[in-house]
């Protein structure tokens, strides 16, 4: 077992942890483990290292959890939460399937955990480059691929620590030079 | 590392770190500094001790801040020893990169992609003239005045300090062709050294000149 790409999922009710390791499955090929609860979980946390757990685990653990925070995502029951607190990703069980998604692949490119091997790029992060180098800025390029603004800063995270290039132009310069423009 | 203090022998840390060279010629100091501590050499050269070497220590250590910058240094000081730093870029390591890039190019062939990167290079040049420009007719007049309130503290050198990182990624990584390698290595070499000092540097600006701001703006 690879226990340094293990996800646990903690304190989520069986069926909501049974579409979780589905979305994980589609952008993940790490191992899932599943907790009722945060007893059950606690003996194994070591081994793991991120963790999607319920808004009550969270918080009855903070203590746990908070310098975890960047590995650490709750779903939660409010629909209100839709943004990021306190370097805590967090997800609405009651946002759309695409939110969802969407808020799950921010987890998982935060947390390295991203299936393609580090320098190459994926297609998704290809036409982000692409729409870089020619000039548009994040809210252009979240319109023109129809994903929030998050998200495009999600690929340029990710663009940067693959390619090892921090600037906006020194990405254009590659796309140029690598003919992806 | 371990910080230098009055006590430490100036040679021996200019020998263990070269790059300090023209920090201390910016701050009063000019080879052939003998084997006197920094204390001495501070004395004698009628030089602060303490700024000196929370420079030394700033530019050298990432983890170092300075104690009560804003109380202990003027403004005069600081802003003297930035103003010479900004020649430092503008008379000697621009214009010494200019000097090795276009003999670069004049030495190799044409199959290569040195020419896009050195417009890559131009970029980020007209980008650091400009944030050397700021300082020199807005921000340091403002501060010699004590208006503190009134400019804009420039975030330029930081994106010039990403787009010297990413120049000396693609020489290192994406450079393709026929070229001098004794020019390329020039260039290479001057463009780290850039960068380094403005990296270094920009935590002078950070952790001296800021507080001053601050402490400007508060009274």
């Amino acid at each position: 077992m690879n226990e340094k790409r293990s996800i646990s999922i903690v304190g989520l009710s069986p069926l909501k942890s049974w579409g979780m390791k589905s979305l994980l499955r589609e952008s993940w090929n790490g191992k899932v483990e599943y907790f009722s609860s945060f007893k059950e979980f606690f003996p194994y946390a070591e081994k793991m290292h991120a963790f999607i757990v319920s808004t009550d685990v969270y918080a009855c653990n903070i203590d746990f959890f908070l310098p975890k925070r960047q590995k650490t995502m709750i779903v939660s029951r409010s629909k209100e939460f839709r943004e990021d607190i306190s370097g805590v990703s967090m997800i609405s069980d009651s946002w759309d399937l695409t939110e969802i998604k969407e808020g799950v692949q921010r987890f998982l490119s935060g947390i390295d955990y991203i299936s393609e091997p580090k320098g190459e790029l994926s297609g998704r992060e290809t036409e982000v480059l692409r729409l870089i180098a020619s000039g548009k800025i994040n809210k252009e390029i979240a319109d023109t691929l129809c994903i929030s603004v998050n998200t495009v800063i999600t690929h340029r995270k990710n663009l940067s620590s693959k390619l090892g290039i921090k600037s906006a132009s020194g990405l254009s310069l590659y796309a140029m030079m690598n003919g992806i423009i | 590392m371990a910080l230098y203090n009055r006590e430490s022998r100036l040679s021996e840390a200019i020998m263990s770190h070269p790059n300090l060279i023209p920090v201390v010629n910016r701050l009063g100091v000019r080879l052939g500094v003998g084997d006197g501590n920094i204390g001495e050499i501070c004395s004698k050269c009628g030089i602060d001790s303490d700024f000196f070497l929370s420079v030394v220590n700033t530019f050298l250590d990432e983890e170092y801040f300075p104690a009560n910058a804003s109380g202990t240094f003027s403004i005069e000081k600081t802003v003297d020893y930035l103003h010479k730093t900004n020649n430092f870029y503008l008379r000697v390591q621009l214009p010494n990169i200019d000097r090795h890039f276009s003999s670069l190019i004049e030495r190799s062939g044409t199959d290569n992609n040195l020419e896009l990167l050195r417009k890559f290079y131009y970029d980020m040049r007209g980008q650091l003239t400009e944030c050397l420009a700021h300082d020199e007719e807005a921000l340091f007049p403002a501060l010699r005045e004590g208006s503190g309130s009134e400019f804009v503290f420039t975030e330029g050198y930081s994106e010039v300090e990403e787009k010297l990182h990413d120049l000396l990624y693609f020489f290192v990584e994406h450079l393709s062709g026929i070229y001098d390698m004794n020019l390329c290595t020039a260039v290479v070499t001057a463009v780290f050294s850039l960068e380094k000092d403005i990296c270094q540097n920009n935590r002078i600006r950070n952790r001296i000149l800021l507080p001053i701001i601050e402490n400007l703006r508060n009274t």
